[in-house]
């Protein structure tokens, strides 16, 4: 019998034993005994149940502890790395020779930079936009900032600011496609401008100045070759005629000068007609025949295997670019010579100029179309011209919507030049 | 002025007669002596409203006048000979310092319909100038 009911029998009933009480009793007895010994061994589960989990509870709250200690740094980090990011963005701002100005999404001025503020001459960060806007109603400062906090950027090329001049673009601040802000950028362009206009002035000066000189040198020349006591004197003679050719020289580099600037602000008018290009080419083959035979190279014509479709196109443009590709390879060989041809592709015309010459080297042919750089190249190699003459002629062929390429060139062994027009007429440039 | 009635008297007034207008005097000799080499008659004046006296009184066959000049600028005096019914015939042919292609637009440029034949660069060869002064005087 459990221990504590027997405890609790003696006292209420004395010393009787089981055996002696009736059997109900007996019965009743033992099912209490059975039910004392099942909430013992329930309560000792309770227990141990109790300490198992206050043992677990503890072991929890340490690791709990640990972890907000390690968020707690890496909060503390980040807010520092932020803090970092932020007085680095602050300090590239700042020193930029940009200026920038951020506006909110109603518009309000957020931040100016240094530059900015410079710029503009106003430390007052709230209404330099309005500065800007009162200085230059013409463009509308206003109207563009709220177009950029719809989403439209806009670019003002150039804005003469006092002694400055400055080029103006609008953008957006978008965070996932949403604007929430507008930016101002203010970049001084004035030293690029300056220059611009120096080029400008020297060019036009290198036209009305440099032109009447050489006119007179290269006159003079010829004059003296037409006098009969030059002609006695072959070592006089050779000398004027240095003389007359270098004249002649510095008046293509002045002319190529001077068409660059033309073409390169869509100053030529195109007058486009029915052209028939094998007549073009094979006079200008004749008139370039001299410079061959100078240098004791050929220069021939293969004749067309097939008749040649017209197209259409500003013939004396077209001389311009034979005459450049054919002299750049008279120039450009010792030995052999130059082929001219044409060819009929059935809605192109080619023109290919093949020459025996130095050839033209990798690194050269990815620059030979660019502006001066192609005159750095070519000055060394050729020792003639301005060198802008494939640029030229590049330019030219594509006005009138053809294709100039260098279609092939091994060192040593000589450059094939092809330049292509399309038999449908081009429309002609406006100003023509 | 002085220089033109000399010339008129010293040269054949049977050969056709050429006014050249340029204000750099080395320029000018040196066009007169070569056009002259070749049988033309030269007047010369070195500026627009001088060119415009000359042209009236001598009505040459053609005329070479420069754009750029002190006094009276070419384009001026042309458009001063265009004007006037007494010389409104009268061949006139620019003498440009202007690059090839700008040369070769010059006369879409020109206001007045008609008012020059055209172009010639200078820096020209002189055998080729006398080429383009024979082809603009049958023009």
């Amino acid at each position: 019998m459990n221990r504590i009911l027997e405890r609790q029998l003696k006292r209420f009933i004395g010393e009787a034993t089981l055996d002696s009480m009736p059997l109900p009793w007996q019965e009743l007895l033992t099912a209490i005994s059975d039910t004392y010994t099942h909430s013992d061994d329930d309560r000792s589960l309770i227990l141990r149940s109790i300490d198992i989990a206050s043992k677990e509870f503890v072991e929890l709250n340490k690791k709990l502890k640990s972890e907000n200690e390690i968020i707690e740094q890496k909060v503390q980090d980040r807010t520092q790395e932020l803090d970092y990011e932020r007085t680095k963005l602050n300090e590239i701002a700042e020193h930029m020779a940009t200026g920038a100005i951020l506006l909110d999404s109603k518009g309000v001025v957020t931040f100016a930079n240094t530059a900015a503020k410079k710029m503009l001459k106003t430390s007052d960060e709230p209404t330099i936009v309005r500065t800007l806007d009162e200085r230059f109603p013409a463009f509308a400062i206003m109207e563009r900032v709220k177009q950029s906090l719809d989403g439209h950027s806009s670019l003002i090329p150039e804005v003469e600011m006092d002694e400055l001049i400055l080029s103006v673009s609008f953008g957006s601040l978008t965070n996932e496609s949403r604007v929430f802000g507008a930016l101002i950028w203010l970049n001084d362009i004035t030293a690029q401008k300056m220059l611009e206009r120096a080029k400008d002035q020297f060019l036009a000066i290198a036209s009305h100045e440099m032109r009447t000189p050489l006119a007179i040198i290269r006159g003079s020349a010829e004059l003296l070759l037409g006098n009969e006591h030059v002609h006695a004197d072959p070592e006089f003679k050779e000398r004027v005629e240095v003389v007359e050719k270098n004249a002649v020289r510095l008046l293509d580099i002045v002319n190529d000068f001077l068409d660059v600037q033309n073409i390169d602000q869509g100053n030529i008018p195109l007058k486009i007609q029915p052209v028939d290009v094998s007549k073009i080419l094979e006079e200008t083959c004749n008139d370039l025949a001299h410079l061959a035979q100078e240098k004791n190279l050929f220069l021939k014509l293969t004749p067309p295997a097939s008749p040649i479709s017209t197209i259409h196109v500003d013939p004396y443009r077209l001389q311009q670019i034979f005459i450049n590709l054919i002299s750049n390879a008279v120039h450009n060989t010792q030995k052999g010579g130059i082929t001219a041809s044409v060819v009929d592709e059935g809605g192109f015309v080619r023109v290919l100029i093949e020459d025996t010459g130095i050839g033209i080297s990798t690194k050269d042919q990815t620059r030979l179309f660019k502006k001066f750089e192609t005159s750095n190249t070519f000055l060394h190699s050729r020792e003639y011209g301005s060198g802008l003459g494939l640029y030229i002629s590049n330019l030219l062929a594509q006005r009138m919507g053809g294709e100039l390429k260098l279609e092939k060139s091994e060192m040593g062994v000589g450059s094939t030049f092809g330049v292509s027009f399309p038999l449908t007429p081009v429309a002609p440039a406006a100003s023509a | 002025m002085e220089k033109s009635n000399m010339n008129k008297n010293t040269a054949a007034l049977a050969s056709p007669c050429i006014l050249i207008v340029d204000d750099d005097e080395t320029l000018l000799k040196i066009y007169k002596t070569k056009l002259t080499q070749v049988g033309f008659r030269i007047l010369t004046a070195e500026n627009g409203a001088e060119a415009l006296t000359v042209a009236a009184k001598e009505r040459p066959d053609l005329i070479l006048i420069d754009m750029k000049m002190p006094v009276m600028d070419g384009l001026t005096a042309v458009n001063k000979l265009k004007e006037d019914p007494a010389t409104r015939d009268l061949k006139v042919v620019f003498l440009t310092a202007f690059s090839d292609s700008a040369t070769a637009d010059i006369n879409g440029n020109i206001k007045i319909e008609n008012a020059t034949l055209g172009a010639i660069k200078k820096g020209i060869g002189l055998d080729d100038l006398v080429v383009e002064v024979r082809r603009y005087m049958t023009k």
